[in-house]
């Protein structure tokens, strides 16, 4: 069984890698579960992981509560610009969250249109993953 | 006549003076308007509020900030 959630992690950082290919822009990518867990990304060994998926998962918690606040029930899409660049955040099946960072002077409405394409397929893979764990 | 331009002048320069300094304050201090965008599950398309889009933009520096270590 763990053999096979490593197995959709590699999957899944193949796909985060195939974003950051198809969309120059993205420097990091990252899949993160509803309760701020990194599932997987596209950060190199030797970066703190721990610290990035807190931080992301601070956002998460941010952007539903300023949700919940506004009479929604959750957010699909974030975006937050940042003089060193912007992150952007689109809401999963189940919870979960697709993250990238781009730099400041990226085209965040392409980008956010490629992490769409690809989120079909990133919760094709969680959904089966999370059968093979019942 | 020459004191009431003089001062004419005078009043012109000290106003170019603050709305310059203004300028500069709101350019350099916070999340501006437009910063932060949410969009809710209702389709609804949120601008958080100054105190939230400043939170919003601290935490986001901190994510891109650890993400550059990967260029490092």
């Amino acid at each position: 069984m763990a053999e096979g959630s490593a197995t959709h992690a590699g999957e899944l950082e193949e796909v985060l890698e195939n974003l950051r290919a198809l969309s120059g822009e993205v420097t990091t990518a990252a899949v993160l579960s509803g309760g701020g867990k990194l599932k997987a990304s596209t950060l190199p060994p030797g970066v703190d992981r721990k610290r990035y998926a807190a931080m992301l998962g601070a956002l998460v918690g941010l952007a539903r509560r300023v949700a919940r606040e506004s009479g929604g029930s959750s957010f699909t899409q974030a975006r937050i610009k940042e003089e060193g660049g912007h992150v952007l955040l689109v809401g999963l099946e189940g919870g979960d969250i697709l993250a990238a960072t781009t730099g400041p002077d990226a085209r965040v409405g392409l980008v956010l249109y490629d992490m769409r394409n690809v989120r079909r397929e990133i919760e094709r893979m969680l959904g089966s993953s999370e059968g093979e764990q019942r | 006549m020459r004191k009431v331009l003089g001062r004419l002048f005078f009043l012109s320069v000290a106003a170019g003076a603050a709305y310059a300094l203004r300028y500069y304050l709101e350019g350099s201090a916070g999340a501006k308007k437009g910063d932060v965008q949410v969009v809710l599950d209702t389709g609804a398309t949120v601008d958080p509020d100054p105190a939230d889009a400043q939170e919003f933009v601290d935490i986001a520096r901190k994510v891109l900030e650890i993400g550059e270590q990967q260029a490092r």
